[in-house]
This record gives C-alpha cells, sequence and structure tokens, in this order.
C-alpha cells in the first residue's frame, strides 16, 4: 500500500494557459473527492479500513471524480500557432522554509 | 552539455540506511519510530493547499478564458484514437528507450520524443481520462522512478497526455529555456516525503493530565449532575486548541531540526485527523545521508509520535512551469 498523494493532488501544476481555466474549475469541483481517497488511502495503511471497504470507496469516488473530469478532459495540444507569451516557472526559493 | 551523466546516480548512493529505499525496490514508506505501521510502500507528500503558481505581471493581463483555443475534446473520439501520456521532462540528446512500462492494462513501450537536447518520456495511450487508481498511479511514478536513475527530471502531473508527438515538440520547443533552468537547479537534487502522524486519544489524555482547566473541567462533567452541556462545549473547545498548539509544537520543532539539512520545504495539508505533519523536502544529495540521520534522530527522540519517511522522489513538490500562450 502506498499513497501516491503528490500525483494525485496537485503536483506539477503544469498548466498551459489555454487550459488553465479549465483545470481550475475543476479542481475546485473534485479536490474535496481527491482527499478522500487519499484518507482512504491513509486508513488502509493503517489498517483502519480492509481492502474490501477501501476498494468500495475507491470505486466510488472514482466514478464521482470521473463524472466531473469526464465533461471537462481535454487532451492537450499545441501548436506553431501558438504563440508562447510568458513562462511561469516555480522552483523552490528561499521563502518556501516555512 | 549533458547534465545527467555529471550526476551521481541514484544506483551509487551511499550505503543505504535502513530507513531509505532500497535500490529498486518500490520506494517504502518506512516508519521510522517504534510503531511501525504494517504496511511499507511508498508515499509522498502532497496536499490539496499546495503551491499554486504565482501569477506575474504579463500573465493577468489577460484572461485565460480568452484565449480558448483547439484543444481537442478527446472525450467525443472513439476509444481508438491514440495520444501521448507524459510522464516528465529529462535533458538527453539521443532517444531512449524505458522498456515496456508505460501506463495500461498492457503495459505500453515508453520511450522520448526530443526537441534539441531536450526530452518528454512518453508512452502511447488512449485519449481518455484516465482514473487515478493505484494502478495507474503506481505506473506513472514507476516511470518516473526509472527515468530518475539515470536522470534529473521534471515531473508531469499524473493523467497528462498530448494528442500527438508534435503537440509535444512544441511544447518542448517553447518552454526550452525554462526546462533547461529548471533543470539545472534541480540537478542533483531529491524530494523526500515527511509525514507525522500522533494517537489523537492519547494526545487528549495528556493534554487533560497537563492542563488544569480541561482536567477539572473534565471532573465537573463526569461529577456533575444535572445538564452538562456547556461545560462539555467548554472542554471540546480548550481540548482542540490545546491539541492544536501541541501540535503546531512538534511540527515547528520537527521543521527547525531539518531546516539545516535541506534546500527547501513545503508543508501541505494533513491527510485524515491522525496526522498532524505533510511535509515534502528537497534535499541536496550531498547532505542525503545528513537529513536521513536526522529523521532518525528526531523519530526516536519523539517516540510517541509514527513518522513516514518516502523517497526520493522527483520534485513534485518543488517544480512548477506554468506556460501563457496566445493563438497567433
Amino acid at each position: 500500500m502506498f499513497i501516491l498523494d503528490s500525483l494525485l493532488i496537485g503536483s506539477l501544476r503544469f498548466v498551459l494557459d489555454k487550459i488553465v481555466a479549465a483545470a481550475e474549475a475543476e479542481a475546485d469541483d473534485d479536490s474535496g473527492l481527491r482527499e478522500r481517497l487519499l484518507e482512504a488511502q491513509m486508513q488502509l495503511e493503517l489498517g483502519e479500513l480492509s481492502e474490501a471497504e477501501f476498494e468500495e470507496i475507491e470505486r466510488d469516488v472514482l466514478a464521482r471524480i470521473r463524472e466531473i473530469k469526464g465533461a471537462q478532459w481535454t487532451a492537450l495540444t499545441m501548436s506553431s500557432d501558438d504563440v508562447t507569451v510568458g513562462v511561469d516557472l516555480e522552483s523552490y526559493k528561499e521563502e518556501d522554509r516555512r | 552539455m549533458r547534465k545527467q551523466s555529471g550526476s551521481p546516480r541514484r544506483s551509487e548512493r551511499g550505503a543505504p540506511v535502513s530507513v531509505l529505499p532500497k535500490r529498486g525496490a518500490k520506494k517504502e514508506v518506512s516508519t521510522v519510530a517504534a510503531k511501525a505501521a504494517g504496511r511499507n510502500n511508498g508515499s509522498s507528500a502532497r496536499g490539496a493547499q499546495g503551491k499554486t503558481a504565482p501569477r506575474d505581471g504579463r500573465a493577468s493581463e489577460k484572461r485565460t478564458s480568452e484565449r480558448v483555443v483547439h484543444t481537442g475534446r478527446a472525450a467525443v473520439d472513439t476509444g481508438t484514437s491514440r495520444g501521448k501520456y507524459v510522464y516528465c521532462i529529462i535533458e538527453a540528446p539521443d532517444s531512449l528507450r524505458f522498456g515496456p512500462i508505460g501506463i495500461g492494462a498492457d503495459p505500453s513501450d515508453v520511450y522520448t520524443v526530443h526537441y534539441k537536447n531536450l526530452a518528454a518520456v512518453v508512452s502511447d495511450a488512449p485519449l481518455e481520462v484516465l482514473d487515478s487508481t493505484r494502478e495507474n498511479v503506481l505506473a506513472h511514478e514507476r516511470v518516473n522512478e526509472t527515468v530518475m536513475r539515470e536522470h534529473t527530471v521534471i515531473p508531469m502531473s499524473f493523467g497528462t497526455i498530448f494528442k500527438t508527438r508534435e503537440d509535444i515538440v512544441e511544447l518542448l520547443r517553447s518552454a526550452a529555456e525554462a526546462f533547461g533552468d529548471v533543470l539545472d537547479k534541480m540537478q542533483n537534487k531529491l524530494e523526500f516525503g515527511l509525514k507525522v502522524l500522533w494517537d489523537r486519544e492519547q494526545a487528549i489524555r495528556e493534554v487533560e493530565g497537563q492542563d488544569e482547566d480541561i482536567s477539572r473541567l473534565k471532573k465537573e462533567i463526569s461529577t456533575q449532575k444535572g445538564p452538562t452541556y456547556f461545560a462539555r462545549m467548554q472542554y471540546g473547545r480548550l481540548v482542540d486548541s490545546a491539541l492544536q498548539s501541541q501540535s503546531e509544537r512538534y511540527v515547528a520543532e520537527i521543521l527547525d531540526q531539518l531546516r539545516d539539512v535541506s534546500v527547501a520545504s513545503r508543508i501541505n495539508k494533513p491527510i485524515g485527523d491522525k496526522m498532524i505533519m505533510n511535509a515534502a523536502f528537497l534535499i541536496s544529495r550531498d547532505q542525503e545521508q545528513a537529513f536521513d540521520a536526522k529523521v532518525k534522530s528526531i523519530a526516536s527522540r519523539f517516540d510517541k509520535l509514527t513518522f513516514k519517511y518516502t523517497g526520493p522522489w522527483p520534485p513534485y513538490n518543488f517544480v512548477n512551469i506554468r506556460l501563457k500562450l496566445e493563438r497567433a
């Protein structure tokens, strides 16, 4: 059992600006569900949920995420017609020491 | 310049300390403290409240929605259309193959798509929403972990799929400089996750023992005849705030201890009600052993807390790139 929460939530927020709006709206919608999934993983790891109980929650949560995402999801496309007007690059800074 | 050749390879890491993941094995959650949780497997730290890219001046001038372009609506496609799932960006002048370890029930070949000396590590995947099942997420991580052994990586979020190879080349081209900068900055850096959990019931007993007001109220509630509603409410409030300050003290002390052996840290939102700290640390390779030793010494000192220590991870918590595009 593992909790790959970096990947499930947030992680590298690599977003092409043209889909930022959609992505942000989506994050609003399903972040609660993603947290629920992580919590269930944690509970499974701590032995508070059985594998079967976890799987039931996982199925349910994923189905609901899919419902939200399905309507909005798009594959990324780029073309040379797109002009890069800016690149926001954020990596660690000293202020990250909090 | 081939940065990866200069960097110490993961396989050459110093003598493994028990807390660190074994070479080649799935990252392990090592529960450092005595209270080993039953299962050990990888994990890293990230909460929903994590960083978001600060919008700079240029960005704020234009709202993204004005610039909606031709993002293909793949959902309408039939199941047969294929896209490219992107795992990470690396520096590699020549094409590479990582074998059939890609995402999907029938693991697809993982290979690179290039622009100059930048490469995206990809595999072919159906153009559809990918569920974040454990299996899929693990597959994503497995690829990044494999690539990381030999290269500095900029990891992509789970579920990033481009429509065509050309789209990916264009991505690399348009942000080539930024990718180069980040790859330089992340060279010889590793991310580790540290989650700290406590036994909430035990913590409550402790604050009851330490705080006079709380213990008095508790006695009152248990002996009082008649309604205890207000005493209970006050008791609850006091316990909550005592727990809060106690956990903050723990976290502050732990972070303080790790400051000198890390390059940066991120505090993410704890998961569930037992977790008091959910942090990610960026570690320089030459400080890895010092960091490791420090984590272990902290864990043995705070023997009432459970520590979940994982890594090395790609720097998920420490890289964030946002491209701003305009349709010409």
